[in-house]
């Protein structure tokens, strides 16, 4: 046998396994941003280390993929969404700030709605197509390499690979909240 | 046609600049075609090589080997790689943010400025491939190291 193999440590009842040190310090800080719980992604990486049960480094190197792969799908999915929620305040504050210049100058000057209706929205989706194509993109080839290392899991452990692609859809297609729920 | 004076001419220009001369100036320019260092050999810095060592001795077995041992090497190396891309991704993703609200005193409320953020996810796009090319790399050892476990001996590597 060529492999080194690493062990985990893991209660009986619990529903995620810790990597063991040594795997942690190979795997370095996670790639997070400001603001996002590190609790959930270590979290989300007990989830699919639960389900593979790593025997060798390489079996972790995959986890820490699967986990960077779905994290970074729901992050781009959650940009979509921003980009037009962060498009309407900003063009919510640039109106206020026009509108007190001119009600200083005219008092029967009429403050313009707050631009919250649907048709906004489109408005704002519309200035904002590019982004949008270009997170498409984004998703598009994270989801590709995801796939390409469940295939690859797949070519070593073929059962496995499908319990960790439904577990990762699942965790991908709900809301972060929902992980300890996907995990039980 | 280009005179023959003209030729002299562009040829003692060119003789007269020839780039940088001072050790300072030379070390300045040699990073100017340098984006994000992405495509680097990573071995080639001291603190990489160690943790690429590090990873490839959790990998193989230190009395394995000569060509499993250079298999693991390059696994280290390729997932060395991985991370470095991961973290460079997550600092540029840092920077798509709101920008600040447009200051303007007169005309119509302007809409909000998506320059920046265009490009920076043209940025991530670009680093895509440097991903892509190490995932690839990284895989093709494990097969072939694989292949070298006798419960995987009938293991027919794909290539992607």
């Amino acid at each position: 046998m060529v492999l080194t193999v690493l062990g985990a440590s893991m209660s009986e009842k619990s529903l995620s396994l810790v990597p063991p040190v040594e795997v942690q310090a190979l795997f370095g800080d996670p790639p997070l941003l400001r603001g996002e719980d590190i609790g959930l992604y270590n979290e989300l990486m007990g989830h699919f280390a639960k389900l593979v049960d790593p025997k060798d480094m390489i079996e972790w190197w995959w986890v820490k993929d699967i986990t960077d792969h779905s994290w970074e799908i729901r992050r781009l999915r959650r940009f979509k969404v921003l980009f037009v929620e962060i498009g309407r305040d900003q063009l919510f504050e640039n109106t206020q700030m026009l509108t007190m210049n001119a009600a200083d100058e005219d008092a029967e000057y009429v403050r313009p709605p707050v631009p919250d209706s649907e048709k906004d929205s489109a408005h704002l989706f519309m200035y904002r197509i590019n982004q949008y194509k270009s997170v498409d993109t984004l998703i598009a080839s994270a989801e590709a390499r995801r796939a390409k290392t469940l295939g690859e899991i797949e070519r070593r452990r073929e059962h496995l690979a499908r319990r960790l692609r439904k577990a990762s859809d699942e965790i991908i297609d709900g809301e972060f909240a929902d992980l300890r729920e996907a995990a039980e | 046609m280009t005179s023959q004076a003209k030729i002299a001419a562009n040829r003692r220009n060119a003789q007269r600049s020839t780039g940088p001369r001072a050790a300072l100036a030379k070390a300045r320019v040699r990073r100017n075609a340098l984006r994000h260092g992405l495509a680097a050999i990573v071995v080639d810095d001291p603190a990489v090589a160690t943790e690429v060592r590090r990873a490839a001795a959790a990998i193989c077995d230190p009395e394995a080997a000569p060509l499993d041992r250079e298999r693991a090497l390059i696994i280290a190396e390729a997932q060395v790689t991985l991370n470095r891309i991961r973290r460079a991704r997550a600092e540029i993703m840092e920077q798509i943010s709101p920008a600040p609200p447009i200051k303007q005193l007169e005309g119509p409320a302007p809409m909000p400025q998506v320059e920046g953020n265009l490009r920076r996810l043209n940025q991530l796009m670009r680093i895509e491939r440097y991903e892509r090319r190490a995932l690839s790399r990284r895989n093709r050892a494990v097969r072939l190291l694989a292949m070298e476990d006798n419960s995987l001996r009938d293991f027919e590597p794909v290539d992607l």
